[in-house]
């Protein structure tokens, strides 16, 4: 998979490394401005109110 | 099969006349009677010469792609590592999600706590004003700020427990359901408050070091109102609503007052019990008084 990604990224060995660390950062950024948020409340981990979750809801 | 078929080649050769007059298997006679080539140990056998593999044609692109045509590796090969960077990647991405929940979420919420409460104080510098009804807020508008000195912590308070609209901003939430608790300008009930343990600013992360006599000051428009610690609950079920009633129960409390209740979950990083603070006002000063002895120590 890497290596494919690799493989198909334009110039030299300097120009992918770069791609790939811009490829990276994007991803991170993605994943903390949209995913997490996303998956955050579907997991178990905050609730702190005693309406049993009925704020989650909201 | 004949038993002159299998005599010594030698033989065969030797009667020329059979060969000529028989004519009764030619084609294997023809064999045997071929001469064998003369033993001699100074002859060398001759290299052969391989036949030259066409060269892919086009330049070296083509040959490039050709050669690594010829050196693929397996389905197996192929499978096996897709599924190693895989599962290499779900793990990378789990930890940026730990990293994400104990590090950038209480970065963000620090943040915009930082602005909700500097913007509150703003507005009231400016406008001072009276004290509100409780359900003149709207969910997640902040209406007051949480001082907890003991612990330092100082925090926003907005309408309504909502994850998004409140907590997660790193405010402290103000019950509104399943009941709406009292407001500390109130004369008498339970002003009910949930925050964060972890992550998302966690501004009641310690809350389970105030015991009796520990202050805990709220700020409002008009007023500050301080509290003082009665007792702590270490672990009740989510669905214990009698601790943020008027007159909480197991609180100790006897009959209505001006109580204050903090809940929030415990064990830490779980989701399981919630840890119950309860207190009772012990003062309510004006703000043109200025700040109460709890803030100025």
């Amino acid at each position: 998979m890497y290596a494919w990604i690799w493989r198909h990224l334009p110039g030299n060995a300097w120009v992918k490394a770069l791609t790939s660390l811009v490829l990276v950062l994007g991803i991170v950024y993605l994943l903390f401005q949209y995913v997490f948020p996303w998956a955050e409340p579907l997991l178990p981990f905050n609730d702190v109110t005693v309406d049993n979750g009925m704020a989650v809801a909201r | 099969m004949t038993t002159e078929d299998l005599r010594p080649p030698q033989v065969a050769y030797g009667s020329g006349a059979f060969y000529v007059s028989g004519g009764t298997a030619p084609s294997a006679s023809r064999v045997v009677a071929q001469p064998l080539p003369p033993e001699d140990d100074a002859t060398m056998r001759l290299r052969r010469i391989e036949a030259v593999p066409v060269r892919p044609s086009g330049g070296r692109a083509e040959r490039r792609r050709a050669a690594r045509r010829a050196r693929r590796d397996g389905l197996g090969v192929v499978l096996s590592r897709f599924t190693g960077e895989l599962f290499i990647t779900v793990g990378v991405v789990m930890l940026l999600f730990v990293a994400y929940q104990l590090w950038w979420t209480n970065v963000i919420a620090h943040r915009q706590a930082h602005g909700a409460a500097s913007s509150l104080q703003h507005a009231w510098d400016a406008g001072g004003g009276k004290d509100r009804d409780a359900g003149a807020f709207s969910p997640g508008q902040g209406f007051a700020i949480i001082y907890i000195p003991k612990l330092d912590v100082k925090a926003p308070i907005a309408e309504g427990t909502g994850k998004h609209q409140v907590l997660d901003k790193g405010m402290v939430g103000h019950y509104s359901r399943p009941f709406k608790s009292a407001m500390p300008w109130d004369k008498q009930g339970n002003f009910a408050l949930a925050g964060h343990r972890n992550t998302h600013g966690e501004p009641f992360r310690y809350v389970n070091r105030l015991g009796p006599g520990d202050k805990i000051v709220v700020e409002t428009g008009s007023a500050f109102y301080t509290y003082e610690v009665t007792s702590r609950l270490d672990q009740t079920s989510p669905a214990n609503v009698g601790v943020i009633q008027p007159v909480p129960v197991g609180s100790g409390f006897a009959g209505p007052g001006r109580y204050i209740t903090l809940t929030t979950c415990t064990p830490e990083f779980t989701s399981t019990y919630r840890l119950i603070v309860w207190g009772k006002m012990v003062d309510e000063r004006p703000r043109s008084k200025g700040k109460p002895d709890a803030l100025l120590e």
